[in-house]
């Protein structure tokens, strides 16, 4: 696990793009990928990240599906964060269990937070 | 001494003569018969004569009991079939007293029973029944009447709860056979045709030959004669006696004949169902031995079709409503999920713009990345532009309004372009090819048209999720231009097609990739607002093309 590297699921270009911009200005290192898919392919290569930052609504594999993956898949202690546009994104996001989660449009300082906090997570455990 | 077992107050003597006393028992309106100690019948009046279709009573007297008997089947008050020995006669006979019991009398050749109370008196001498006198009442309007009532209330209580219109018909049908009818068919107008929702008659045999035919010969609507001619006229069908001609000159073939005659059909009522101005189907009632139905029925008839109809309208609608509802919310789900998505990209290129330009030691490089963010940020405030100008013209569209368009002069292969470089720009899996003439110009509203091609060619992205070429290909002639977006998809399913330009429609094969924004439906009503047309053909699989045809 590298320690300040992020592992971005985001299906929309422009939004990747950014995401990856603001994390990159603060230090961290990330891997963006356009769907659960691509960014599954990637774990299974032997990325590491400290967090993971999903989307839900993607084609080919949507964010619900990629985090079941990572549950089964033995990548279960890489925090999750949901970020989405989901209407009712508390109650889907306490559904799937998933423990941050931020409703677009989020700012960045926010957005900037969750995910230190999130993968500070990790060394906390 | 003879007494009657009557204890009530004693009668005045009458003083005429016998034969003046057997003159009145003869004419009284009400039948009258007397037994003797062994059952054998000794006197009929005239109206008991006709009760057993005798023309007189002399007639009835002289004829043996055996062919009495045989003129006519008893059945009792639940309509079960009775035994002579049941009767209040017999009863008195054997000793019970002033025995009563209403009867039905189902006689030979006449389908509709006759029903009497019949109150049996026995007159003893000695403690001997010396005879029995037999007085009936006809009921038989009455117990019509109760009846029909009970079939009624019994069918408002079914209708009241008629959130799955199908299976509520179908008890209605149940319900009304045999009391109304030995038959009772249900057919509901969908926009697919006539649907027989329910088929109701005791014998399971029967039913299954009716559903044999309903199979190999389903019932057009455009045929004329029955069910088809009482939903285009609304008005009720009464066919008191069913002939065999009527048999052979509504069957398809003689295979048709042979199964239609092996119902039994001797009368039928074809009765529409109509709610609000509406006919929404029919109920055909049909009777083999037991029902033959008459024009004063009718209206009790329509009135139960009535309640019928309204409830299957109540069902309707109410569905109708929850559907709306159901479509709005999910509406809202993705106008959230598509607007959220620019708006992110705003705020966060003009927030990460400020904290880069705060920066004391910000260089050339840093006011690149400036310049990219809030250049990404304007092109995400006009996708947020073209998405409420989608949600409104899809509004107005929906409310039959027509859109305000502001036609001019557009170069029609700049615009194409456009279009497909911003498409281009945002996916690295697929190639998208345009073939189109360089200085095609038409006369149309760019910004309306801009959209329609901007939704068919991000379709086209979006259900090839695979990746592969997109073609979008402009032709033109004198009159009209072509644009025609190609693409190696999913396509769409044959059963699907029809109803792709729905709105709110997609794919079955298409359930997980939503938006919102006009959609196929909206594209559609822009086309032709633009005095074109637009067009579909796919294979499912393969890929699909969608053609917009354009006034030039």
């Amino acid at each position: 696990m590298s320690d300040r590297s992020v592992l971005v699921v985001e299906d929309d270009p422009g939004l990747r793009e950014i995401y990856a911009d603001v994390l990159r200005d603060e230090g961290w290192s990330v891997h963006a990928a356009e769907d659960g898919l691509e960014a599954l392919n990637a774990l299974r290569r032997g990325l590491q990240p400290c967090v993971a930052l999903v989307d839900l609504r993607m084609p080919r594999m949507d964010g619900w599906t990629f985090i079941d993956e990572l549950r089964r898949g033995g990548w279960e202690t890489v925090p999750f964060i949901v970020l989405a546009a989901h209407y009712q994104l508390q109650d889907e996001a306490l559904r799937i269990g998933a423990r941050w989660w931020l409703q677009k449009p989020v700012g960045i300082d926010r957005l900037l937070a969750t995910v230190a906090e999130a993968c500070a997570s990790r060394h906390d455990a | 001494m003879v007494d009657g077992s009557n204890d009530g107050p004693p009668a005045r003597s009458w003083t005429g003569s016998t034969d003046d006393l057997e003159q009145v028992l003869r004419l009284a309106a009400g039948p009258i018969t007397v037994q003797d100690a062994t059952g054998r019948l000794i006197y009929a009046n005239q109206a008991a004569a006709r009760q057993v279709g005798f023309a007189s009573a002399e007639e009835f007297l002289a004829a043996p009991i055996e062919e009495v008997v045989a003129r006519y089947d008893l059945i009792d008050e639940a309509g079960r079939p009775m035994a002579f020995d049941a009767l209040p006669g017999r009863r008195a006979l054997r000793g019970e007293p002033e025995p009563a019991a209403i009867v039905g009398f189902r006689l030979a050749g006449d389908p509709n029973p006759h029903w009497s109370v019949i109150q049996a008196t026995a007159v003893t001498e000695d403690g001997r029944v010396r005879f029995v006198i037999n007085a009936f009442q006809d009921i038989t309007r009455l117990k019509d009447t109760e009846d029909r009532l009970r079939v009624l209330a019994d069918a408002g209580a079914i209708l009241a709860d008629s959130v799955d219109y199908p299976s509520t018909l179908q008890s209605l049908a149940e319900l009304v056979v045999p009391r109304l009818a030995d038959w009772c068919v249900v057919d509901i107008v969908e926009p697919s045709g006539l649907r027989r929702v329910a088929v109701a008659h005791p014998d399971p045999r029967k039913r299954a030959l009716a559903e044999e035919i309903q199979r190999r010969y389903p019932s057009d609507p455009d045929r004329p004669g029955g069910v088809g001619d009482v939903i285009r006229t609304g008005r009720t069908q009464l066919i008191s006696r069913v002939s065999d001609e009527m048999l052979v000159a509504a069957a398809r073939d003689d295979t048709h004949l042979d199964l239609i005659r092996g119902l039994g059909l001797r009368s039928a009522a074809i009765v529409p169902l109509i709610a609000r101005g509406q006919v929404l189907g029919a109920i055909t009632l049909a009777g083999e031995s037991g029902h033959i139905f008459e024009e004063a029925e009718l209206p009790y008839l329509e009135d139960l079709a009535r309640r019928a109809a309204v409830a299957v309208d109540n069902a309707r609608l109410l569905h109708e409503a929850k559907e709306a509802i159901r479509l709005r919310d999910d509406f809202l789900a993705m106008a959230s999920h598509d607007m959220r998505t620019p708006l992110q990209a705003i705020l966060a290129n003009i927030q990460l713009a400020a904290r880069r330009l705060g920066r004391e030691d910000a260089d050339g490089a840093q006011r690149e990345a400036m310049r990219d963010n809030l250049a990404h940020a304007e092109r995400s405030t006009g996708r947020l532009a073209l998405l409420v100008g989608d949600l409104l013209d899809v509004a107005m569209l929906r409310s039959g309004h027509s859109l305000n368009l502001e036609r001019s002069e557009v170069d029609l292969a700049g615009l194409v372009r456009r279009v497909v470089a911003d498409h281009q720009a945002a996916t690295r899996i697929h190639r998208i090819e345009v073939t189109v003439a360089p200085d095609l110009s038409i006369t149309t509203d760019p910004v309306r048209l801009e959209r329609v091609l901007d939704n068919l060619v991000g379709n086209a992205v979006k259900y090839s999720p695979d990746g592969g070429e997109i073609v979008v290909d402009v032709t033109a002639t004198d009159g009209s231009v072509a644009v025609a977006v190609r693409d190696q998809g999913i396509g769409i399913p044959v059963s699907d097609l029809a109803s792709i330009f729905e709105p709110y429609r997609r794919g079955s094969n298409a359930a997980t990739l939503r938006g919102i924004g006009l959609g196929l439906s909206g594209s559609r009503d822009v086309i032709r607002e633009l005095g074109g047309e637009l067009t579909v053909e796919s294979t499912e699989g393969e890929g699909s093309v969608f053609t917009a045809r354009l006034p030039r």
